[in-house]
């Protein structure tokens, strides 16, 4: 401690014991360090590792709402591969999501481009797009039910009215069309989020790169690719990351347009674990259902811290 | 933030106790004094008619009244509600009592009260149960919930537009159907049968055409799977030639849709309980395309087919948690609701959206004045429950949950597969479904 | 010299062709995706009911106003409870999930100890486990601490989601800002826990700022737990009550519903609009390391 400060501090020599301890403490990186992250860690492990692997013992067992069930091994999940309608789930599930996260990249990079741009009301439009991402889900999901709806879709009969078609799509009818649909209505829910953060990242490019480039004489697009799309990419992919982490977990936008028809076409692994679990009471197979999303969710989210890390090495 | 009112001293929780050890009809004596100060909550959806809510709000506070006993209804709609349940189950606690449906009763059996000695003086007071009634609550033999009532769904039709085509009543068999949605089809007024995911209208669209032509799920014994037979193949190849004249997006329905279509007048013909007529009379008398509804719109009974004519039903029933701390509590509720006083006012109220099965409920007087709503008290005699032939298990349930008798059909309309593919393709999720339940 | 050019638009030989085909046009399709629902949503709420339901009309425009399901929905229901009480929740479980995410975040990116890299990957992982995992040993664990059926429930789960992902954003946060004030503080006698406190937190506010509003809006919007952990209607929040009161069996009740996706949006976008500035520089330096 410095002079000045021992000197200003005239105390009793017990407390003067305790408050170098408590001192030495502060400055300590261990003692602190723990102590810092002592909360959170003791969080997670009461809320969420323990009630984690009680889940986990029920994926392996039958157990159900009513019956304790007995221990079944991996029977959970060899009935589960052996499933018409997860196997299916699960690959609404991955097209759910890379479709889902695709367009949210895609619009949410145009949509910050634009942004970034200076244009008359630009405030007023950077808080509007924020809506989609504000209104709570059940009632945004809402919405585009009613939208959707075979009967009284607004957007089929502006494209009706409009001469551009005979008869509006089937948005929530057709198999093929309603996986489309939850993944656009996904998408437009996520895709502020990742223009607000790309934006971040774009604003903290200096504009002398972009005038010395112009000198040089490039072109937009190559200004995009050599200049913009590198300072931005750490930005991008961490937004992608937590994209992919909650659009694979998502529920409550399938639940709410199609609760998993037609014909399970739109079922994501998370609404037929519900499906499974609470409606059907059967909580083993529900666990088993949400287990299996971690491997994948690992693995996808594995990939793109690795291209972060390497992003930053170099 | 609530807390629920410790039971001060011994005393107390010895006589309800006992109360609750006592068989159920010696119980109200000691009951009154002993439910002072207690808690019940319970947790119930919210029924189309209005007023049948308010009638439980009164029916809690007059309890409530009475007895010093504080009565709590917690809305939560359809769907939310059996995931509140599921909570409450799961955890032991939140709730006392819950309206189910009646796979609820076999889902949670070992978690319910029993109440066959309530169950047995209420059936003797109105003519006994109705064998859905039971089918809807005993399990094991023992009572383990209390049916409320089955909601009757009928065909909803336009008259008018029925008329226009040259039919002056509802098709009376299923090749009339068919004829009747061909020549609907052609003058751009098509019918239409909800084949989505719809937890209501799904089932009470879908059960009774697979049963009319002689197809069913279950054996006796609830657990051999027999939907592959050529009953159920008849049954989807005529829902998959009806199908080419139904007004377009069935597939996607969800409960609501089907009320929607038809009251704006899209749909000629569906299957729905009588939330669309009421709808439409609660606003004749301000809206003049509500008055023109209810004056062109009938309803009618299901065709017959090859094997009879059938129908399937929701039916609520009254859930008493085993885990209550209120045993007391649950019983004096029941027994009020199901008194003379109140079940048969309730009953009357619901102009037959929900209907007692009590056998003995012909001879009240419960029934709707409106010649309209008449056909509901003989539809009322028709209900079968899905797991037929055998009990509503709860594999049955889970093969209702997943929807798999729609999706047979609707992936048969759909052409997503042959007629005999999607049979092939139900039985198999049905074995699959049947192999892993120790039902 | 003309006006000067904005910064990457149109730098090209058509200035104005170029603005209006990268940016106006764009913007407009932009708009009309992410916007338009809302103005959609705004013409329903104001339709009455006989107009909403006739399929003849156009949904565009309406042709009589009226107020009935605002009205409705804010005398008729407990829409103003809900708002209340998803407010307190999401603010609470944003208080709490900064009071314990900044400083382990700052731990993880400043401090070295022992274990610290397994613990930050182990903190990320959790936030890999889905909810319908976790949901029903959560209602059981809830369930015997005697928090279930009351909003304190969500403030003590909400922060199980929020916390790991506040930690990540902070530790990367402070991983990109300089350490030096925190070096020339502690030479002048502060430890490390008063530079943390006096110096690095007052300078990370933009970050601080975004990960707030990422938690309040993923604590606004959550359902699950505030469906089964929450059954006192007084006490339920916006998305839970909403579906009770503003549905009856098979009928939906449109007008209302669309009313409160209105009100429990726009003034929650306009507060955030003061902070877009801020919230928009907090997320360059928080995401870099990632």
């Amino acid at each position: 401690m410095s002079a000045s400060l021992r000197a200003a501090t005239s105390v009793p020599p017990e407390r003067a014991l305790w408050r170098r301890r408590l001192t030495d403490w502060a400055d300590n990186e261990r003692v602190l360090g723990y102590l810092l992250v002592g909360p959170v860690v003791l969080l997670l492990i009461g809320l969420v590792a323990y009630p984690f692997f009680v889940a986990v013992g029920y994926a392996l067992s039958d157990r159900t709402l009513a019956d304790e069930g007995e221990f079944i091994g991996l029977e959970n999940f060899y009935n589960l591969f052996e499933n018409q309608i997860y196997r299916q789930t699960l690959g609404n599930t991955l097209i759910f999501t890379a479709g889902s996260v695709t367009m949210r990249l895609v619009f949410g990079v145009g949509l910050a481009l634009i942004l970034n741009e200076a244009f008359r009301f630009r405030r007023l439009v950077r808080s509007a797009v924020l809506l989609p991402w504000i209104v709570p889900t059940v009632l945004g999901t809402m919405a585009w039910l009613w939208m959707f709806n075979p009967n009284f879709s607004v957007i089929n009969w502006v494209l009706v009215h409009s001469g551009l078609m005979a008869q509006g799509p089937n948005w929530l009818t057709d198999p093929d069309l309603a996986l489309f649909s939850v993944t656009l209505v996904n998408a437009w829910r996520g895709t502020p989020f990742m223009a607000i953060t790309v934006l971040a990242g774009l604003q903290s490019i200096p504009s002398e790169l972009y005038d010395s480039s112009a000198i040089d004489g490039a072109s937009k697009f190559q200004r995009f690719r050599h200049i913009t799309l590198p300072l931005v990419m750490p930005v991008l992919l961490t937004a992608l990351v937590l994209s992919i982490i909650w659009t694979f977990s998502d529920f409550g936008i399938v639940y709410g347009l199609t609760k998993g028809g037609p014909m399970n076409a739109t079922h994501v692994l998370a609404t037929l674990s519900y499906q499974a679990g609470l409606a059907s009471g059967n909580i083993g197979e529900g666990a088993a259902i949400s287990l299996t999303m971690l491997p994948i969710l690992f693995v996808l989210i594995l990939w793109q811290l690795r291209r972060i890390r390497r992003m930053n090495i170099a | 933030m609530t807390k629920r009112s410790s039971n001060s001293g011994t005393t107390r929780r010895r006589v309800l106790a006992t109360a609750a050890a006592l068989p159920a009809f010696a119980a109200p004596a000691i009951a009154q004094n002993a439910l002072k100060g207690t808690k019940l909550t319970i947790l119930a959806s919210n029924w189309y008619v209005p007023e049948c809510n308010a009638q439980l709000d009164q029916l809690a506070a007059e309890i409530g009244r009475d007895t010093g006993m504080e009565v709590r209804i917690e809305r939560f709609a359809g769907d939310e509600l059996t995931t509140k349940t599921a909570a409450v189950i799961g955890s032991g606690r939140g709730a006392d009592l819950a309206v189910g449906v009646e796979f609820d009763t076999y889902v949670y059996a070992s978690k319910l009260t029993d109440v066959t000695d309530l169950a047995n003086e209420i059936g003797k007071t109105y003519g006994g149960w109705l064998d859905s009634g039971k089918a809807a609550s005993v399990v094991g033999g023992r009572f383990k919930s209390l049916c409320i009532g089955q909601a009757p769904a009928a065909w909803n039709y336009r008259t008018d537009q029925f008329a226009a085509v040259g039919l002056n009543k509802f098709p009376d068999t299923f090749d009339d159907l068919l004829k009747a949605a061909k020549l609907l089809h052609a003058k751009g007024t098509p019918i239409g049968m909800t084949l989505g995911h719809a937890s209501g209208d799904g089932r009470s669209t879908n059960y009774p055409v697979l049963w009319a032509f002689g197809g069913k799920e279950f054996e006796n014994d609830g657990k051999t799977v027999s939907i592959d037979s050529p009953g159920t193949l008849k049954a989807v190849e005529w829902y998959a030639e009806v199908y080419k004249y139904f007004i377009p997006g069935t597939t996607a329905w969800l409960d609501p849709d089907n009320n929607q279509a038809f009251l704006a007048g899209k749909v000629s013909a569906t299957v729905n309980v009588n939330t669309i007529y009421l709808a439409s009379r609660n606003a004749a008398a301000t809206d003049p395309a509500r008055k023109f509804m209810i004056e062109n719109m009938e309803h009618g009974l299901w065709p017959r087919g090859p094997a009879g004519r059938f129908a399937n039903y929701n039916i609520n029933v009254w859930l008493p948690f085993a885990s209550s701390p209120n045993k007391a509590g649950q019983l004096h509720f029941l027994r009020e609701w199901y008194s003379r006083k109140f079940l048969l006012k309730w009953t009357k109220t619901g102009q037959s959206y929900f209907i007692p099965t009590f056998a003995g409920f012909d001879n009240e007087d419960v029934w709707p004045d409106d010649p309209k709503l008449k056909i509901f008290r003989e539809l009322n005699k028709l209900n079968r429950l899905p797991g037929y032939s055998g009990p509503p298990t709860p594999i049955a349930a889970e093969a209702v949950n997943k929807y798999i008798l729609v999706d047979m059909f609707a992936k048969a309309c759909t052409g997503q597969l042959k007629p005999a593919e999607a049979v092939k393709w139900a039985a198999k999720e049905y074995e699959q479904i049947a192999k892993k339940r120790r039902a | 010299m003309s006006a000067p050019m904005p910064t990457g638009v149109a730098y090209g030989r058509h200035p104005v062709a170029e603005r209006w085909l990268f940016l106006y046009v764009p913007l407009g399709f932009a708009l009309v995706f992410l916007v338009g629902p809302f103005y959609w949503m705004l013409i329903t709420a104001l339709k009455s009911d006989s107009e909403l339901y006739d399929g003849t009309k156009s949904p565009l425009y309406v042709a009589r106003p009226t107020l009935d399901h605002f009205v409705f929905l804010l005398t008729k229901t407990d829409f103003i409870t809900w708002i209340g009480n998803t407010m307190l929740v999401a603010s609470l479980s944003t208080a709490i999930a900064l009071l314990m995410g900044v400083p382990a975040g700052y731990a993880l990116a400043r401090l070295r100890f022992r274990g610290s890299e397994l613990i930050g990957t182990a903190i990320f992982v959790t936030y890999l486990v889905p909810t319908t995992l976790l949901f029903i040993p959560m209602v059981e664990v809830m369930a015997r601490l005697h928090l279930d059926d009351s909003i304190w429930a969500l403030v003590v789960v909400y922060p199980t989601f929020l916390v790991p992902f506040v930690t990540w954003l902070m530790s990367g946060y402070f991983r990109t800002t300089p350490s030096e004030l925190e070096d020339c503080a502690r030479i002048d006698g502060l430890t490390r826990l008063g530079a943390m406190i006096r110096i690095a937190i007052p300078l990370a506010k933009p970050g601080i700022l975004s990960a707030a509003i990422f938690s309040f809006t993923l604590s606004w919007n959550e359902f699950i737990y505030a469906l089964t952990l929450v059954t006192a209607s007084s006490e339920r929040t916006i998305p839970v009550g909403v579906l009770v009161q503003l549905t009856r069996a098979d009928f939906y009740f449109w007008g209302p519903l669309m009313a409160g996706a209105l009100l429990g949006s726009v003034p929650v976008a306009l507060v955030y609009s003061f902070f877009v500035n801020h919230y928009t520089s907090g997320l360059t330096a928080g995401a870099v390391k990632g």
